[in-house]
């Protein structure tokens, strides 16, 4: 005879499905037959073999709150109800012993079967029946004639008469889909040849089981044992040349890229399932053919030269120009965006032109060197600028700024003085003097 | 031929035949052809008020990146995607500073024979693709325009060396930065370096020189207001 344990994380709080995906996962290591009842409450079956059941449940408990460090209640019964509310209070319910258990329950704990609302509870208790067990005295015709079949189920469910049996969730079906080449595959041509019914094969798989996806991993292993993979954003919408089109030019960027032998096995797995109802929500969405089209060169071109090399600048936080700005692989992972209002950062337009950091001298009009002393101040009047041997008067500046950044820190910390100067020859650039010497950070253009 | 007292009655009058005065209509823009809004400063400068298939920006002139930005403005804030490939060093701050939507900006990092690759990924694909022509023969200068003709691509040639054939070609006749003071004698200087200001002449292929002054980062002075402030240019 089985009987059923129901574990319950009384600080489960999230509503979403998908975040309670990990808890099963460890719980999956204690027994593979589990039903979720709702995210933060699952039952199981238990069989003889599985030995004492208070040893059981002081392994459930352990797993639990050391895989996913969640607090968990358990409780075994016959029956799913009385192990529900076994539950609560952490109990283990002898055999047979589930009508007795319920019986002093409050009549409220009837709801907990989802057959009776709070209404008829109400209506019980003024009838003057208060517990489970009163319930369960009432004759089941009176009862079904009076407050209906539902509530007539509930009645049989609270004595213990009636079990239902689980329902076993479905492991995560193996959706990867690969082909083995009888030869390896030397050019982009075969390999294409072969990806087409791969991708095809794919999308039909996802589309038995109503769903479709929004990543795609491209994997390649090589006749040398290597694997090269990587990972593709797709519109879930798109058919399945399109993906065919996107898995040929991936196999292109690493057949004619070089560092790539030839295939063995094409392997795609899917990322970001989707039900199909939900992609095609996607229909109503802003986004129109010229940019649908946009994003597809862009993905071609990462295929080209490695998406790394596509990028999207966003701001991030920071006060020097470089740290200020980082460049996200366009469909990647998103950077974190700036957050605070940095003071003394120099306000807009920053220089045009970064990072090619010339060396460079400020010199007064004498040609002595200029410094920044420790208070802000110049040693001298800037009047010509070196760079590169060339000497070009200043006809313009401002400045210095200087900035202490991270002073508690000796491995972070800096400092440096920033000059903003108009030279001569009409350009205007942005220097910093740091660690004694100038140079330049950027160029207005 | 028109003979008799109509010929004379028009000569006599000035008048001319339709058929005669057909070749002095200008042509009208076709429909078809691509047009992507532009920031009110800068439409002035290009036919058809917007940007159109080949323009060239001449490289060498300080102030051609602001410039290149305030260009790119007008379409990123239309939500069309613009992409920039090949010119490194380029601070993506200063595009946004410009009124670039940074969200709709690719910057494609690639240089010698990749960028040729790169731009033919891309023709065809975003609305406007920008590319130094160094990196281009004659041969595949004119196959990218074709295809972005033909692809309805906006093409940008970032002009390192002539490209011939553009719609518009502009170029920063005079960028003068503003803010910045003389300070003479000072061991501090006062203000900083908050405007510029771009004199672009354009020629078109159609015939005619425009000019145009471009504030890319705001903060232009009304025209009744005198600086006076050093007296400089």
């Amino acid at each position: 005879m089985t009987r059923t344990a129901v574990a319950w994380l009384p600080d489960w709080e999230a509503e979403d499905a998908a975040a309670f995906e990990p808890v099963l996962d460890a719980l999956d290591l204690v027994t593979p037959h589990i039903e979720v009842l709702e995210p933060g409450c699952v039952a199981m079956p238990l069989r003889r073999r599985i030995g004492d059941e208070a040893d059981f449940c002081e392994r459930l408990i352990d797993t639990v709150a050391g895989l996913v460090d969640h607090d968990c209640l358990t409780g075994v019964a016959d029956g799913l109800f009385a192990a529900l509310l076994a539950a609560r209070t952490g109990r283990i319910v002898p055999p047979g012993g589930d009508a007795a258990f319920l019986a002093p329950f409050d009549i409220a704990g009837l709801q907990t079967t989802g057959l009776v609302d709070t209404e008829t509870c109400e209506t019980l208790r003024h009838l003057g029946i208060g517990t489970l067990g009163a319930f369960c005295d009432l004759p089941g015709a009176a009862v079904a004639e009076r407050f209906g079949a539902r509530a007539r189920q509930a009645q049989a469910l609270a004595s213990g008469e009636l079990t239902r049996p689980l329902a076993i969730r479905q492991a995560e079906p193996e959706l990867t889909v690969r082909v083995d080449a009888d030869d390896p595959y030397e050019t982009v041509e075969q390999a294409a040849f072969a990806a087409r019914p791969l991708a095809e094969r794919l999308l039909e798989t996802l589309g038995g089981r109503n769903l479709t996806c929004t990543r795609v991993t491209v994997t390649a292993h090589t006749v040398r044992g290597l694997a090269r993979e990587r990972t593709w954003q797709l519109d879930p919408a798109a058919p399945s040349t399109e993906l065919a089109r996107r898995v040929r030019w991936q196999l292109e960027g690493w057949l004619t890229g070089g560092g790539t032998d030839a295939i063995a096995a094409i392997e795609l797995t899917p990322g970001g399932l989707l039900g199909l109802l939900e992609a095609g929500r996607g229909l109503w969405d802003f986004k129109d053919a010229a940019t649908v089209r946009a994003e597809a060169a862009l993905r071609h071109a990462g295929g080209l030269l490695g998406p790394d090399n596509v990028r999207i600048a966003v701001e991030t936080d920071g006060r020097d120009l470089p740290e200020r700005c980082d460049l996200d692989t366009w469909g990647g992972e998103a950077a974190a965006r700036r957050t605070g209002p940095w003071p003394g950062t120099l306000p807009d337009p920053p220089p045009a032109v970064t990072g090619t950091g010339e060396d460079a001298e400020v010199l007064a009009v004498d040609g002595t060197p200029v410094s920044v002393a420790a208070r802000g101040t110049m040693s001298h009047t800037p009047a010509l600028v070196s760079l590169g041997g060339e000497r070009i008067p200043v006809i313009a500046w401002a400045g210095p700024w200087p900035v202490t950044e991270r002073w508690w820190n000796d491995d972070a910390a800096r400092r440096y003085a920033r000059l903003q100067v108009e030279l001569a020859d009409g350009r205007a650039a942005l220097l910093y003097l740091e660690d004694r010497r100038w140079k330049v950070a950027g160029w207005y253009d | 031929m028109v003979n008799g007292v109509p010929a004379e009655l028009a000569a006599e009058l000035g008048l001319r035949l339709a058929g005669e005065l057909k070749p002095a209509v200008r042509v009208p823009l076709k429909a078809s052809r691509h047009i992507l809004p532009v920031t009110p400063d800068i439409s002035a400068l290009l036919p058809y008020g917007g940007l159109a298939t080949v323009t060239t920006l001449m490289a060498s002139r300080v102030g051609a990146t602001s410039l290149l930005w305030r260009l790119l403005a007008g379409p990123t804030q239309a939500g069309v995607w613009c992409a920039v490939v090949g010119l490194p060093h380029r601070y993506p701050l200063a595009a946004r500073a410009a009124g670039v939507d940074l969200e709709r900006l690719a910057l494609i990092e690639a240089d010698g024979p990749r960028i040729a690759d790169a731009a033919g990924a891309l023709v065809g694909g975003v609305a406007v693709l920008v590319v130094p022509s160094e990196a281009f023969g004659m041969q595949q200068t004119r196959r990218l325009t074709a295809r972005a003709r033909k692809g309805g691509t906006s093409l940008v040639w970032w002009e390192t060396r002539p490209v011939p054939g553009a719609d518009a070609r502009l170029e920063v006749a005079r960028a003068r930065w503003k803010g910045l003071r003389e300070n003479a004698g000072r061991r501090y200087g006062a203000g900083r370096l908050d405007a510029c200001e771009l004199d672009v002449a354009a020629r078109w292929r159609t015939g005619g020189d425009h000019r145009a002054r471009i504030w890319p980062y705001g903060g232009q002075t009304p025209d009744n207001v005198i600086d006076l402030r050093g007296g400089r240019p």
